[in-house]
């Protein structure tokens, strides 16, 4: 991998967020092996959880472009939340029928404040191999903003 | 951009074991057939590009504005401490955590 990493020698990142600052070491580095759609030069994320934010979640990239997103469990937006992966999409993920795997959808918040969750793409992580993949389905009725209240 | 004319049923091959194969053509298109290996993903590019550009929007507001200036020094740190990156176990127990929500949908 070309990209910068602000990784010290013992590969622990230190890293800055407008939330303040934390460490990671390799064990929290969630792969993305094809980034996502628009920020395909991010490879290499972290899961940020605080009780503040809860039950939303921080994925932030570690790798070049300080790009952030703002995650929740699809299934608090939508409980009968529903999306098929496709023999590809496991594939990539390496994940077999029946493995655990981490749902979780990106939120958009617009000028206004109003928040949008993406049902149609969400992002699938495989916690067994700390792989995540967006999730680009070819026809799903469920849409890109999906309106969230959040309180 | 490499450019062919194409007969119906007449294929490009590209790269390793990818095969685009012109099946019919039409006044409202053309048919198009793609063989890949399962770990080549395919997709439609406007569907890929709206999901882009969702994402942009998504990365650029990652907070209404001013939020982060409401928060006092004191909750500021609070919130700098309660920072938890996932590893491989917590990430388990959060997917514990949506199958609870699936069962009791």
């Amino acid at each position: 991998m070309s990209s910068p990493c602000p990784a010290t020698a013992d590969d622990r990142i230190r890293l800055s967020t407008r939330f303040g600052e934390f460490e990671a070491d390799s064990r929290n580095l969630l792969s993305f092996p094809s980034g996502l759609p628009g920020f395909e030069q991010c490879r290499r994320f972290v899961l940020l959880s605080s009780i503040e934010a809860a039950p939303l979640q921080v994925l932030m990239s570690v790798d070049g472009s300080p790009a952030s997103f703002l995650t929740l469990d699809p299934r608090l937006v939508l409980p009968e939340y529903r999306c098929q992966l496709s023999a590809s999409d496991k594939e990539r993920l390496g994940a077999r029928d029946g493995d655990p795997l981490l749902w979780l959808v990106l939120l958009t918040i617009d000028d206004r404040g109003a928040a949008f969750a993406n049902l149609r793409a969400p992002i699938v992580i495989n916690p067994a191999d700390m792989v995540g993949y967006q999730v680009v389905p070819q026809d799903s009725l469920y849409p890109m903003r999906h309106p969230v209240a959040l309180s | 951009m490499l450019v062919f004319s194409r007969r119906r049923g007449e294929a490009i091959v590209v790269g390793d074991g990818i095969e685009i194969v012109f099946l019919s053509a039409g006044r409202e298109g053309v048919r198009i057939g793609v063989k890949a290996p399962i770990s080549v993903p395919v997709h439609r590019k406007e569907i890929y590009e709206q999901i882009c550009e969702e994402n942009r929007q998504a990365a650029v507001a990652l907070l209404p504005a001013g939020a982060e200036t409401t928060l006092t020094p004191e909750a500021q740190r609070a919130q700098d401490s309660g920072i938890a990156p996932a590893d491989e176990s917590s990430l388990r127990v959060a997917v514990k955590a949506q199958s609870r929500v699936r069962s009791r949908s």
